[in-house]
């Protein structure tokens, strides 16, 4: 566990210090939230403006990680997913919003209060996961960040499928991709720069692509519900 | 030294900048020529990589960030030949295709350029040495390719295109949280923060990752990249996406982008198998032996010819992970078959782009032989040799798990697995070539040469089927590499 020694008394994952807790644990309570209202809010602007609110809170953890441990090129990754998740993002979503002029997303597959019971579950297994996972590499501070990754891992996952509006599936996605970018700053904190621009430039791609396909499925069926969608069958 | 920088540099510009031409300059006759040259150079590159390999020589660039080992060049030479095949079959196709969709001829630049920037992404990934970018790369595949499978734009296209998408990047999803478990927990040991990245350096640390942490890392792994492999049970994706896009497009999926899955794997077993356990070993007969039978026999429930092929790579696939689970000869196979599945599978999907061509539908139809001799007798060729008859290569990897086996129950389930997929699809296609003949308008138009790609590769796996032993040099290689 060298790296996590040289990263004396505020070594924020390992060492478990106080300091980090403090900081991080408010966050990811916070983007826990966010998430909540990016999920089962029913009008997509609310749910754009809430997954800005979560990446801004994303950059805050990445800052703040960034404060306390000596890995400078966080700032890097902070100013990277600031431009990307909190501007490119969202004025990409909220721009096909206001260009197919759809206000709330189509009926969701599940009902509301077991959608709501199905988000609770899942925050639930999600830090099951994630203290629970017999995993010896993670220490305290570090599986909140694990779980908190895995549990906006698992709430993505759960719109992208159980929604049927592709733009709220697209959102869903987004969101998703910020549990992944929780768990590199937690897990894989120390790779290259590099890696990080590949992969915040797939999941900008990703989510311009399918927000192309979602105007192209709005002209065709006339609808954004992918689950109208049912001219294949297995 | 000039080879190396050549392959890791130039060549991936070269398909870079070919990528904006074909989109700027637009669809024509220069178009044509210009892709023509720079996909024939591409397949000549992979050849004197496969050549290099089988020397024993592996080359690394940038502080081995970029190596090209046999399991790359391998990859490389079939993703190549896949390229150039479905590149001139496009010439005609795509024509056809855009008339029927009502889609601009002039537009077909866009595809010309994505089809180039899929064909370099994948070149990136099996280069790569990079655990990160070759997962940066595979998703990358996802997104050029989505855009191709939903080109004909019409519902059922974009249905598939979503789908794709949608499963196709959360799955990935899975294999990143498995590569970062992996990453994270070297980097933990060693303090050095390259030695969990580079493929070579995890080979030479794997021991060191605790049992359960190694173990969970893997399935995460199999998992996300199954998803783009299309092993059950995480293939929903793929048969709408094959039966759906464009075919030489559907021949590019089940070929090298499915590939792209599961060389992702066969990368990550490889350098992990030191310190795999039995568990891994179950998982991947379970999922083999789940993907073998419910590919194969979903195949006799369906009537759309594509959708059976696409039915028929699931299983397939289900082979290449049964022979991974018997180290080290079986990946070995597993290398062979992804090398032997990929060329015939693609050239079963551009006969059935043929007779789409020809009759104007891809399913219901029969006695193909007496209106068409050469184009029934080659569908049926191509899908006996897809089956493992011999003398096709498909033969020696079909058949091969079976020497690894030492289970007499396990053998026989495979057999039975294979049987089951032979006759489900030898059935269906026996019909189409030689049942009783349709009265179908034909499309005299449709040109004869479009026939010469698929009957190339066919003869491929028949020479190497006939002197097998350059092919086996380099499968065999490939696990060493």
């Amino acid at each position: 566990m060298r790296h996590l020694n040289n990263i004396p008394d505020l070594s924020g994952f390992g060492g478990v210090s106080v300091q980090v807790e403090n900081v991080v644990i408010p966050l990811a309570s916070c983007m826990l939230v966010t998430a909540f209202f990016i999920v089962e809010s029913r009008r997509l602007r609310t749910s754009a403006y809430s997954y800005i609110a979560q990446s801004s809170l994303l950059v805050g953890v990445f800052l703040s990680i960034a404060s306390l441990i000596p890995e400078p090129h966080f700032y890097i990754w902070a100013i990277t997913a600031a431009i990307t998740k909190v501007l490119i993002v969202p004025w990409l979503v909220l721009r096909t919003i206001a260009k197919l002029g759809v206000e709330f997303e189509e009926k969701p597959v599940i009902p509301t209060i077991p959608s709501y019971i199905a988000d609770f579950s899942l925050m639930i297994l999600g830090f099951w996961f994630g203290f629970n996972l017999p995993l010896p590499i993670l220490k305290p501070g570090f599986r909140i960040c694990f779980g908190t990754s895995l549990t906006l891992m698992f709430l993505g996952i759960y719109g992208m499928t159980g929604k049927s509006c592709a733009i709220k599936q697209t959102i869903c996605l987004c969101h998703l991709e910020n549990g992944i970018h929780l768990l590199l700053a937690t897990l894989a904190y120390a790779t290259p720069i590099t890696v990080e621009i590949g992969i915040l430039t797939d999941a900008v791609l990703a989510i311009a692509i399918m927000l192309y396909l979602s105007t192209l499925i709005k002209r065709v069926s006339g609808s954004l519900s992918t689950y109208r969608l049912s001219s294949l069958r297995w | 030294m000039i080879v190396e920088y050549a392959t890791i540099i130039i060549v991936p510009l070269l398909m870079a900048i070919t990528s904006i031409i074909s989109y700027l300059v637009g669809y024509g006759r220069l178009l044509k020529i210009i892709l023509a040259i720079v996909y024939g150079f591409m397949l000549g590159w992979s050849i004197l990589l496969a050549f290099l390999s089988c020397l024993g020589i592996t080359l690394s660039a940038f502080g081995m960030e970029f190596r090209i080992d046999a399991l790359s060049s391998i990859f490389i030479l079939t993703s190549m030949i896949i390229a150039i095949s479905c590149l001139i079959y496009s010439y005609h196709y795509m024509e056809y295709y855009v008339s029927k969709h009502g889609l601009r001829l002039k537009g077909l630049g866009l595809y010309y350029s994505l089809l180039t920037i899929t064909i370099l992404t994948v070149y990136l990934m099996a280069i790569s040495n990079n655990a990160f970018i070759l997962w940066v790369m595979v998703e990358a595949t996802t997104l050029t390719t989505a855009f191709l499978v939903g080109y004909g734009g019409y519902e059922g296209a974009l249905e598939a295109s979503w789908k794709y998408l949608l499963l196709c990047v959360v799955g990935l999803t899975t294999a990143l949280y498995g590569t970062s478990l992996i990453y994270s927990y070297i980097f933990d040991i060693t303090g050095n923060p390259y030695f969990g990245i580079l493929f070579t350096d995890i080979a030479r640390h794997v021991k060191i990752i605790e049992p359960t942490t190694l173990t969970l890392a893997s399935i995460m792994i199999l998992m996300g990249y199954g998803v783009k492999a299309g092993l059950a049970p995480l293939h929903w994706w793929l048969p709408d996406a094959y039966s759906e896009a464009p075919s030489p497009i559907s021949a590019l999926l089940s070929s090298i982008i499915t590939g792209c899955g599961a060389y992702a794997i066969l990368r990550w077993l490889i350098v992990l198998s030191p310190a795999l356990n039995w568990v891994m070993r179950a998982i991947l007969m379970v999922i083999g032996f789940t993907s073998i039978f419910l590919g194969f026999i979903s195949m006799i429930l369906q009537d759309d010819l594509k959708r059976i092929l696409a039915y028929s790579s699931i299983g397939n696939m289900g082979i290449i992970s049964l022979a991974s689970a018997y180290p080290p000869i079986g990946f070995a196979l597993a290398i062979m078959h992804l090398f032997n599945h990929s060329i015939l599978k693609a050239s079963a999907f551009l006969l059935v782009g043929d007779l789409e061509c020809r009759y104007g539908r891809r399913s219901g139809l029969r006695g193909v032989i007496s209106d068409a001799p050469i184009l029934g007798f080659s569908l049926l060729v191509g899908i006996l040799a897809l089956e493992g008859t011999p003398p096709f290569s498909a033969f020696y990897s079909i058949f091969g798990p079976l020497t690894a086996m030492k289970n007499p129950s396990i053998m026989a389930i495979y057999l039975i697995g294979v049987l089951i997929g032979f006759i489900a699809i030898t059935h269906r296609f026996i019909e189409t070539a030689w049942g009783s003949r349709m009265n179908l308008p034909t499309n005299e138009n449709y040109p004869r040469s479009m026939l010469i790609i698929p009957i190339i590769l066919i003869l491929i796996t028949l020479i190497l089927g006939l002197y097998p032993n350059p092919l086996l040099k380099m499968c065999g290689g490939g696990f060493t590499g």
